[in-house]
């Protein structure tokens, strides 16, 4: 057995992840080195192409649901912790752009979305639920507007909480970074442009559009991509075409609602049915064993 | 999902196969592999090992064994009852989905005089 092909078998094994190495690294080598010709130092194509390709596609899959419920639920989920993440740095940037502390009300919303966050970050749904209201009521009350990000996340949460089957799997706390992630990105252009304000809008679609077509690209590797993009493009979707108001500064006051359908609204839409039927497909081939 | 109900690619088909006349270790499974396919499926060791990972993480085979060789790990693996069960549900989907054209093939050459439907 050649000492310089186990050595370059080995140094091809760490392509895979460590946990996979520990559990079949010293077998798979074993093996290798079984099935090899006795004068080889050098390994055979079809095994070097086959042993990286393996490698890789179970770096990329370290995370994948193996159940497409589990998909729905984790890739929901997830855009929620990201909406969230998003609106409560808009609180944050929002307060500081207009050196407004807001005093006691502005100190309760900022606690209520810090508990929705924690909430969906911990994937303690009913608790998630609740706060996510109640921030909402809280923001309806004091900037006497709708957020639809937070409605979508609220709705969200409550079909998460519906799908059978799918277990409760908390995030890691590195996903707080979320927060100061989606600010940077979402408000780059103010931030820098301080205090001078900055029309944001086509940034902020842009970006959301980059976003989408990132999460189409990693569908095949990872069907909770689709379902991410879905939940992110459910609160675009909710923006661009309902509209709601009162009569007056309170919500007390006759309501009224518009649905408006646009061809962004339109392409919206067909790009989440789109995602959620490819996201399907490949949940369900994901799940082969 | 339930690991009954889960559909198997042909390389976790195969070597679920390969373990139904008892365990065996890693490089015997790949020549038996090969053996039952009549060497259509020719797996890469690095895709033995991947396919051996997902059915031992869904719980359809075990580690019946495991010795030194050579100074290297080798473990023989076995068929738990639930990937016999899942082995069997595959194998009669496959055998379903077949007799839907062969079945029909054979009515139709019956019908055509000079054909014959082996």
């Amino acid at each position: 057995m050649s000492d310089a092909l186990a050595g370059r078998y080995g140094l091809l094994l760490r392509v895979y992840p460590a946990r996979y190495r520990e559990q079949w690294g010293d077998e798979l080598l074993g093996t290798l080195m079984t099935r090899a010709d006795a004068e080889r130092t050098w390994p055979p194509a079809r095994e070097a192409t086959a042993l990286v390709a393996a490698g890789l596609r179970m770096r990329l899959r370290a995370n994948q649901a193996r159940d497409p419920h589990v998909a729905w639920a984790h890739g929901l989920r997830t855009a929620v912790v990201i909406l969230l993440s998003a609106e409560l740095g808009h609180l944050v940037v929002g307060n500081v752009l207009s050196a407004d502390t807001g005093g006691r009300s502005a100190l309760a919303l900022l606690l209520l979305a810090v508990l929705a966050l924690v909430a969906a970050i911990r994937d303690r749904r009913r608790a998630a639920v609740l706060a996510t209201l109640g921030w909402e009521a809280m923001h309806v009350w004091i900037h006497n507007d709708v957020s639809f990000p937070i409605v979508a996340a609220a709705v969200l949460l409550v079909i998460v909480s519906l799908i059978p089957g799918a277990p409760r799997r908390p995030l890691g706390v590195a996903w707080g970074l979320a927060v100061p992630a989606t600010t940077v990105l979402l408000w780059a252009p103010s931030l820098i442009a301080f205090p001078e304000p900055v029309y944001l809008y086509p940034y902020q679609q842009s970006t959301i559009l980059i976003v989408a077509m990132l999460c189409a690209a990693a569908t095949p590797f990872d069907s909770q991509a689709a379902f991410v993009m879905v939940g992110l493009l459910t609160a675009e979707f909710l923006q661009a075409t309902v509209r709601v108001w009162w009569a007056g500064d309170s919500p007390s006051n006759t309501v009224y609602h518009d649905v408006t359908v646009s061809w962004w609204s339109a392409s919206l839409g067909a790009v989440s049915v789109g995602l959620l039927l490819v996201g399907q497909l490949t949940a369900r081939r994901q799940a082969r064993l | 999902m339930s690991n009954q109900r889960r559909r198997l690619q042909a390389p976790s088909y195969f070597v679920l196969a390969s373990l139904l006349d008892g365990p065996r270790h890693g490089y015997a499974v790949l020549g038996q592999v090969e053996a039952l396919s009549e060497g259509r499926v020719r797996l890469a060791t690095g895709t033995l090992y991947a396919v051996l990972d997902r059915l031992h993480g869904a719980e359809l085979i075990e580690i019946v064994s495991e010795e030194i060789v050579n100074g290297r790990t080798r473990r023989s693996y076995a068929l738990t009852p639930t990937g016999r069960e899942t082995l069997r549900a595959e194998a009669a989907r496959l055998a379903a989905d077949a007799a839907v054209v062969t079945d029909r093939m054979h009515r139709s050459a019956t019908r055509l005089p000079g054909v014959t439907f082996a």
